[in-house]
């Protein structure tokens, strides 16, 4: 009988902390409180390093914004939650988000693992997304109220294709990828766009991130003699695919996507007598908010999705100066916007995507990658 | 050009690295008979102790590898004696020393991420100055000589062991049965140390074997499963028969990801594990 009657309080309990939770959650959405705005970021796990500092990032534009008067008067007041660049992780943030803290828009995820999971569930409690990092191009299908300020693969991987078939003058590619949202994404756009000008993919091998022995890959690559090896893969693949390639005494070239683009791999790089270029976004960052960001952090990284989560805030808080709290109102204005952040110039197309996105190639030479001309 | 050699080369090297993770596993189950998922992290302990001391401390390479192999050893042997001793000494069932062991394994997975931390990292000094080795158009390097050299040492050496001393008899008297084991006068806790200490080394040989050749990541899983497909396939309780697991597994992986790419590799060596399971469960070689 006891156990009934202690089970009845707890019922009770979750019960009226539930409508409390609600109810607090809809008042902070009328008129004149703060507007609660969430973010889902890697704060732990593989791509901390790189979540907590665009955290950082987050937390300077809306403590500017704030200090400027918010928006329209009312506060913006940010809750962060751990994205661990991981599906189950980030959907269960989105989710107290969404639905405990009724927020009216996310910022994030970082991985593009981390928004193909929420975003479907925002877009239809309609919730505004603008993520500041996430590449991968099925996303751009997301919905109405998706955004990005990072631009999708779908133009990397064009841009490499393009820039193999025209400049590098490559007719036969070998592609060894990682299987991810990201990989098979960018590989995807790749080979269609190199196959359009008449290219040949003269063989594929997809490997899992954390595969270490490419060897199999490489050796069916070689013998399908390509000019180039196109490898959009994760840094920790890419040191162990180098190595193996140089002792397999692999001779075509090998062209990475920004996966690459890690000094580390450069230095391992040196003696390896192998010609690695690779693509990347153009990151151009404003040395003021360097400064800002750096003096926040203590620390001189600058990693991708910084520039373009401070970006993020600000893009939201004017549509909201204007469009206020109402979802369709918001995705409308959002998707008028013309931007110059620190990230660059921001204009968004009708999926949310950039529409402008510029690349560089790099080249790997005596412990660093510098940008061919 | 040809790539038949390459890819013969490929399943042999990969298959030496499967044969010495299988060998440490069966060491291990074929005495206690459970299910030590800390294995995994076993194999990694090696790995990092030969990163720290060859690469960060700068000890020369044959004293880093003996230590390092002798870490590995002590942390299987300490695990089991604070761990998996005190849960058997309360009867308790292989069902939760499965759940301890994985609890071992994530508590050493995530120790090591913590003081190494995620990065991809690899154990030769210059990767770029290795000794090759052509056969035909095939390359293979001077360390994966050795290591498949040490695989086919480790397990001559263990078959004499096993098979020729009075520990080897001692342990496959417990691996019958310990309790008549122990009625006749063996001194099954020490026996089981010293078997825990074996396998754990065996398994840092692996780990280290990985670190030399790929690399290191403090993810264990990998090569478990492998060292558990290798040695149920091969035969539990027979070292010839992990050695030919080992090698069985290499050629259907690297079969699997040459004609079909790289992406089918594990669902070939799961499809070849649950093959055995169902239609010859005490594998090639029985015991």
């Amino acid at each position: 009988m006891n156990k009934w009657i202690w089970a009845l309080i707890v019922i009770i309990i979750v019960g009226l902390g539930w409508w409390a939770i609600g109810f607090s959650g809809n008042s902070a959405q009328s008129g004149t409180g703060p507007i609660k705005i969430g973010s889902v970021l890697p704060l732990t796990g593989d791509a901390a390093s790189i979540g907590t500092i665009d955290r950082a990032a987050v937390e300077i534009a809306v403590a500017e914004i704030n200090a400027a008067g918010g928006v329209n008067g009312r506060q913006l007041e940010m809750i962060y939650e751990d994205g661990q660049c991981a599906s189950t992780a980030a959907s269960n943030a989105a989710n107290k988000l969404m639905n405990a803290d009724n927020v009216i828009a996310i910022i994030g995820g970082l991985c593009s693992t981390e928004t193909a999971t929420f975003a479907p569930a925002a877009m239809q409690k309609k919730v505004v997304v603008i993520s500041p990092a996430s590449s991968a191009p099925n996303l751009s299908q997301t919905g109405k109220y998706f955004f990005r300020d990072y631009p999708s693969d779908a133009f990397q991987g064009k841009f490499a294709a393009e820039y193999a078939y025209n400049t590098l003058g490559a007719r036969k590619v070998a592609v060894i990828y990682h299987i991810s949202d990201w990989g098979t994404g960018i590989k995807n756009v790749f080979e269609t766009r190199f196959k359009e000008l008449g290219g040949e993919i003269v063989s594929e091998s997809g490997e899992p991130q954390t595969a270490t022995d490419y060897r199999t890959d490489l050796t069916k690559a070689k013998a399908a003699n390509p000019d180039y090896i196109y490898t959009p893969m994760y840094p920790q693949g890419d040191t162990a695919l180098m190595k193996q390639a140089s002792e397999l005494g692999i001779k075509a070239k090998i062209l990475g996507a920004d996966g690459w683009d890690d000094p580390q791999l450069a230095k391992d790089a040196k003696n390896l007598g192998l010609d690695i270029l690779y693509t990347t976004g153009k990151t151009g960052t404003t040395d003021a908010f360097k400064q800002k960001l750096q003096q926040k952090t203590k620390s001189p990284d600058v990693p991708v999705g910084a520039p373009q989560a401070y970006d993020a805030v600000y893009i939201l808080a004017n549509a909201m100066k204007s469009a206020g709290t109402d979802p369709d109102k918001l995705a409308d204005t959002i998707r008028a916007t013309k931007y110059d952040g620190v990230s660059g110039h921001i204009e968004f197309d009708q999926n949310g995507d950039l529409t402008v996105a510029d690349y560089v190639v790099k080249r790997m030479a005596n412990g660093t990658a510098t940008v061919v001309q | 050009m040809d790539a038949v050699p390459q890819i013969v080369l490929n399943i042999v090297i990969a298959g030496g690295i499967y044969s010495l993770a299988a060998l440490g596993f069966n060491v291990l189950y074929s005495t206690t008979r459970f299910f030590d998922l800390g294995y995994g992290a076993y194999a990694l302990v090696g790995g990092y102790a030969v990163l720290c001391l060859y690469k960060w401390v700068g000890i020369n390479l044959e004293l880093s590898l003996l230590l390092g192999v002798l870490i590995a050893g002590l942390t299987g042997f300490l695990t089991e004696k604070i761990v998996y001793r005190a849960l058997r000494a309360r009867r308790a069932s292989n069902t939760v020393l499965l759940i301890a062991s994985l609890g071992v394994f994530t508590l050493g997975q995530a120790a090591l991420a913590i003081f190494f931390s995620s990065q991809f990292q690899s154990l030769s000094r210059d990767i770029a100055s290795q000794r090759l080795f052509s056969i035909e158009s095939g390359v293979i390097t001077a360390t994966q000589l050795l290591i498949l050299t040490a695989a086919f040492a480790v397990m001559g050496i263990l078959v004499v062991v096993w098979r020729y001393t009075k520990f080897g008899r001692a342990v496959r008297a417990i691996a019958d049965d310990e309790e008549v084991a122990q009625t006749v006068g063996i001194d099954s806790e020490r026996v089981i140390g010293a078997v825990y200490f074996i396998g754990a080394a065996v398994g840092g040989i692996a780990g280290i074997a990985v670190g030399f050749d790929m690399g290191l990541q403090p993810l264990g899983m990998t090569i478990l499963l492998e060292a558990v497909i290798a040695a149920v396939v091969g035969g539990i309780g027979n070292m010839y028969g992990s050695v030919l697991g080992g090698f069985l597994l290499a050629l259907v992986e690297n079969i699997g990801a040459w004609q079909f790419g790289g992406e089918w590799k594990f669902a070939f060596a799961f499809a070849v594990l649950i093959l055995f399971l169902l239609y010859r469960p005490q594998g090639i070689l029985p015991k």
